[in-house]
């Protein structure tokens, strides 16, 4: 073929053609083209070794294709998304999940199908042939279209969603969980995605509500027997579950107080008094409860509590907040463990926090001066004082 | 005080009837301070409280 018969073809055309459409031409055809982008000394594969890797949701960075294979070896968090997008622009987006991957495709920006990967080895195969333009479709196994999916659940502990997931994979069902990051729900919450129809996901679902229904009249009637430990092992058993229920730390708080374990009273109180305040204030962002507890979660809340104390905003210190009357048990049960845990430095921060969001501006300042007693150079402590010394 | 009583009673008499209309009135008067009193001790700036230290959390919360 003639060198001419080329001229009007772009370099990008060239490599498109011995890649992405080899399909569409025959080898003797492709030979001319590897041998026009040989005169031009265009190595295709070193042409196309640049992609984008982006990780959750932060901004896509460019690299080669080996720096993002190494990117995809290293360990995902659970339901966080690393993207891929290569040279000419399709993306694969992988999110971990329980015991796999969930892979979409995108073509472009238009989304085309997902399916599931359970081996990492398989995954770095997948991505290597994509990023590199090989023909990889034939790895994808079963394809599904998310967008037909429905939700089955939706709640904002990750605790309560992995027990659900589990128990969804050991029968073998198929499931995804979409973060905020995807769904951009304004409650932060995580939402639990099954194929229609939903039968069996369903009955998975309500054998779980139904053994978490059990356990709630056990610990009541262990309450009633006065048979502590039992009502402590149910208590902790229902805490692992991770629901959003403050009641169930509260009592656990209660009964490890009444058997004299303070310490771990006062976590569960904390975690009472986080998922409280936080139910309160539904604009505390998803990422401020870190880890696997809620306990992050009571200092996440400081910003929302000092921007509803602006001087700028109707605060008016003789006008309290009414708050749930259980958050008042809350913090009568912190204040009576203050007194025996006078360092604590989580307690503090849990009553200055219910002080705060009550609007009860004095008592707030003075456990923010408690605090700074203790740890001169706490952020929060400093900063709500900061605010108060301003107006 | 049988004065009192048949003077209420006596519904034939108009007197009876203002009398039985202030004593309402005054029933309604006692019951607003009362509700007005309560209102003030239990709530707003002012309000009667007893120190944390005296209060009782309660020991189990409801589960539902």
């Amino acid at each position: 073929m003639q060198a001419d018969h080329f001229a009007a073809w772009h370099d990008e055309d060239l490599v498109r053609a011995l890649t992405l459409e080899r399909a569409n031409y025959q080898d003797s055809y492709l030979a001319s083209v590897a041998a026009e982008l040989a005169r031009r000394n265009v190595d295709p594969q070193a042409f196309i070794d640049q992609v984008e890797v982006r990780y959750h949701a932060a901004a896509a960075a460019t690299c080669t294709i080996a720096q993002a294979l190494a990117k995809a070896s290293e360990e995902l968090p659970l339901w966080h998304l690393l993207a891929f997008t290569r040279y000419f622009g399709d993306t694969l987006v992988v999110q971990r999940e329980l015991r796999s991957y969930l892979v979409n495709f995108y073509r472009g920006e238009e989304y085309a199908f997902s399916f599931f990967v359970t081996e990492g080895q398989s995954l770095q195969d997948l991505l290597r042939r994509f990023l590199t333009l090989a023909d990889w479709d034939h790895l994808a196994g079963t394809t599904y279209q998310l967008d037909s999916w429905q939700p089955l659940l939706r709640t904002r502990s990750p605790r309560y969603m992995q027990k659900i997931a589990t128990a969804l994979a050991d029968e073998g069902l198929p499931f995804t969980v979409q973060t905020p990051v995807l769904s951009h729900d304004p409650r932060g919450q995580l939402t639990l995605l099954v194929p229609r129809p939903a039968f069996a996901a369903i009955a998975v679902l309500h054998k779980v509500e139904d053994h978490l229904s059990t356990l709630r009249d056990q610990a009541t009637a262990a309450f009633a027997a006065n048979d502590r430990d039992r009502e402590l092992a149910i208590y902790a058993e229902l805490a692992a579950y991770g629901l959003n229920n403050p009641a169930i730390y509260y009592n656990l708080g209660s009964a490890l107080a009444e058997a004299g374990r303070y310490a771990e009273a006062a976590t569960a109180f904390v975690e009472a008094a986080s998922l409280s305040l936080t139910a309160l204030d539904v604009q505390v962002p998803f990422q401020s409860r870190r880890g696997t507890g809620g306990l992050g979660g009571i200092f996440g809340m400081v910003g929302t509590l000092t921007s509803a104390l602006k001087p700028d905003e109707k605060t008016p210190t003789d006008e309290q907040r009414e708050v749930p009357d259980y958050i008042e048990d809350i913090e009568l049960q912190l204040a009576h463990l203050l007194k025996r845990l006078p360092q604590d430095l989580n307690i503090l921060h849990a009553l200055a926090s219910i002080a705060a969001i009550r609007h009860d501006v004095p008592r707030a300042r003075e456990h923010y001066r408690q605090i700074i007693e203790i740890n001169p150079a706490d952020e929060t402590a400093k900063h709500y004082l900061a605010e108060q010394a301003g107006e | 005080m049988d004065i009192v009583w048949e003077y209420l009673t006596d519904l034939q008499s108009r007197h009876s009837a203002y009398a039985i209309a202030a004593f309402l009135v005054l029933v309604w008067w006692v019951g607003r301070s009362f509700v007005r009193l309560y209102r003030q001790a239990t709530s707003g700036a002012g309000r009667l409280e007893r120190p944390k230290e005296e209060e009782h959390p309660r020991r189990r919360l409801p589960l539902d």
